[in-house]
């Protein structure tokens, strides 16, 4: 027990002095917020033309129709959703999961030696 | 390796304790059959095919609680399923647990009365689940073990801090339960002729059973098939609504406006909250609500690593936003078809039979005829009992895993008696959920969801957000700026008019606003921050190193907890 978290520790401080690390981590941070961002941006502008502005959702889509500009333009807001949490499944798959696992083996290589993969 | 087999020696008791219930529940069931046709002659006839479904999925579950019950050795089975659950399989009980009797009846029944402001908790619904998988998930799986407190607590002082998001977990969990208490018990009142209190007691009972029994387990189960059959009858149901309506949306809205009170007005803002900051409170209570959800955030832990956990959420996300697209089309459908037909409305009072949160009960009559009205019926009281058992579960864990093994045995508990306490803390929780469904039979289900959300937006999240992205965050920071969220939460929830002028019949608010989340969540995070800041203890450097540590695990799963290698 004490040994394997010594193991750990040590793992850990390997891979908190790779520089790859933090770059991915960076990397990482940028994506994640910027798909937050345009998430919280969209949702709270619908919710506050729905506080400050409703007039502007209950608008007619097109000339003949009762469809209000509103149904379209919260449904569109549940699409970005899905469509964002795709992306970035997408993104991890393909970059961020390779890049850890090379950090994590580099550092496993340099804690234990090569022949001693955990 | 500590946790193995403590319950071998309980076996024997389990299973015979098991088998009591069993035949208490079904001599139960059976014998009251006749009192239905009994009380069928007053407002609510008997659904026989109603009662048939729910008896079938009742004893498929028991009989997957059984089989639960001989896998569950661990805490770790019975937290945490063995950590063996997939990433699609997971998706799919995250999404049967968000997709609550408050979600089927309540929004639809929002819709109904409010029309396009029903919308709003739709929005609020989905939009969540983007900010769970972009910040959350899978740092929450590399960090924690059973409890989204474990993550929390990983880098501050445990004891405080562990005392504070379990107060969180149990206030959400207890008011989450009220809400679906109060849907099952209105639900059987009109489909089934039964007391009110009879169906609360029945889900109450059923809930504890599967839970103590099977654990997380027989609870993830019993989500994934619920999740399947309400998925499918949402989706039958709406594809019935628009054949009526030659799949015009055009046609499904003009009715709709046609046949509402409230007009054309019915497909614009302003149904239901018509002052600005009500709307933005609720929207925020929606949105951070999620991501702070005791129940849900309890489910990343049941799959093996972190990629699991991603996939998770890109399934719950697709089942979720494909349910509320159907509860959109559901709620405008029965303003179509109930709103216009005098059968589904009380003659003396000339309200809807059975309350607002009828209403999609009532368009699966109208549209699609008995036999699916029964189906429909089953299955909302299906999802509530399987919503309540991963609610009982989380509140279970937090008493026992947060509290007394860590705070009270400093983790150094005995598995027999972990697993025991938190059997205890089922049955506990599961007899006051039934007391306080009897007492709140009056409230809007969807409502009280509301409040649930509040809490968990403004205790819950803010803490553990913090404390996995913010260095500076300290225990005393947390622990009172927590303590600071929930105390305003509820002192605004009590001060607001849901309580101090429905329940407790003063005049009028002290606090004008149902909906605190804006306010509460607003000043949980200043305080935590302020504090926090103020906080020069000894602990900053320590914090600091502690800080770096828990980053290379949040990112790489280094020391993460893995799956169970029995």
């Amino acid at each position: 027990m004490v040994d394997e978290q010594n193991h750990l520790a040590l793992l850990s401080d390997h891979i908190n002095s790779n520089r790859a690390f933090h770059a991915l981590r960076k990397r990482r941070s940028r994506f994640s917020w910027t798909l937050t961002g345009i998430l919280l941006a969209s949702y709270y502008a619908f919710i506050m033309i729905v506080a400050y502005k409703p007039e502007l959702l209950a608008a007619p889509l097109y000339r003949g129709t009762v469809i209000t500009v509103g149904i379209p333009l919260g449904l569109s807001v549940i699409l970005l959703a899905l469509v964002l949490t795709g992306i970035y499944v997408v993104r991890a798959n393909n970059d961020f999961d390779p890049a850890t696992r090379a950090i994590v083996e580099a550092a496993k290589r340099a804690a234990c030696g090569p022949d001693h993969e955990s | 390796m500590p946790n193995r087999d403590p319950l071998v020696a309980m076996k024997p008791t389990n299973y015979s304790l098991f088998d009591l219930h069993m035949k208490v529940l079904f001599v139960g069931l059976i014998g009251a059959m006749p009192s239905f046709a009994w009380a069928g002659d007053s407002a609510a006839p008997i659904n026989v095919t109603a009662i048939s479904m729910f008896l079938g999925f009742v004893v498929i579950t028991l009989g997957i609680t059984y089989w639960a019950a001989r896998r569950t050795k661990t805490s770790q089975d019975f937290y945490a399923a063995g950590r063996s659950v997939t990433g699609f399989q997971n998706g799919l009980a995250i999404a049967g647990d968000f997709m609550s009797a408050a979600s089927l009846l309540g929004v639809s029944g929002l819709i109904f009365v409010g029309g396009f402001d029903g919308l709003i908790y739709v929005i609020g619904g989905i939009a969540s689940w983007p900010i769970v998988m972009f910040l959350l998930a899978e740092r929450l799986r590399n960090l924690g073990k059973y409890t989204f407190t474990d993550a929390v607590a990983i880098r501050l002082d445990a004891n405080p801090v562990r005392l504070l998001s379990a107060s969180g977990t149990l206030v959400a969990v207890v008011l989450y339960l009220i809400a679906q208490m109060v849907g099952a018990g209105k639900l059987v009142e009109l489909l089934f002729g039964l007391p009110y209190e009879g169906a609360v007691v029945t889900v109450g009972v059923l809930m504890i059973i599967y839970v103590t029994f099977g654990g997380m387990i027989a609870t993830t189960w019993v989500q994934i098939i619920k999740a399947t059959l309400l998925l499918f009858g949402a989706t039958v149901l709406a594809i019935m609504v628009m054949v009526h309506l030659d799949f015009s949306l055009e046609s499904l809205f003009r009715q709709a406006s046609e046949l509402h009170t409230n007009g054309i007005a019915v497909l614009a803002p302003g149904g239901l909250v018509s002052d600005p900051i009500s709307v933005i409170s609720l929207a925020t209570a929606l949105v951070f609500g999620t991501a702070g959800l005791p129940h849900i955030l309890m489910r990343f832990f049941t799959v093996p690593d972190a990629r699991q956990a991603r996939r998770s959420v890109l399934y719950a996300t697709g089942f979720i936003g494909y349910f509320y697209i159907l509860v959109f089309i559901l709620g405008f459908g029965s303003i179509v078809f109930v709103a216009g037909d005098p059968n589904f409305f009380d003659d003396v009072t000339g309200k809807l039979i059975g309350g607002s949160n009828m209403a999609a009960i009532h368009l699966s009559k109208a549209a699609a005829g008995d036999v699916f009205l029964g189906f429909i019926s089953a299955v909302a009281f299906a999802t509530i009992l399987a919503v309540v058992s991963g609610l009982t579960l989380s509140g279970a864990s937090a008493v026992s895993h947060d509290i007394y093994v860590n705070v009270l045995c400093k983790g150094q508990a005995n598995e027999t008696d972990v697993v025991r306490l938190s059997r205890i803390a089922t049955v506990v929780l599961g007899v006051l959920a039934m007391s306080l469904g009897v007492a709140f039979e009056e409230q809007n289900v969807a409502f009280m969801v509301v409040l649930a959300f509040s809490v968990a937006a403004s205790v819950n999240f803010p803490i553990l957000f913090l404390s996995m992205y913010w260095r500076g965050l300290t225990t005393f920071g947390a622990v009172a700026g927590g303590t600071i969220g929930l105390l305003t939460t509820v002192g605004l929830i009590v001060l607001g008019p849901t309580i101090w002028v429905d329940t407790l019949g003063n005049a009028a608010p002290i606090f004008p606003y149902k909906y605190p989340a804006l306010f509460s969540m607003t000043a949980s995070i200043f305080s935590i921050i302020v504090l926090s800041l103020l906080d020069n203890g000894t602990g900053a450097a320590k914090s600091a190193k502690a800080f770096d540590d828990q980053l290379v695990r949040a990112h790489t799963g280094i020391g993460a907890e893995g799956a169970a290698t029995h």
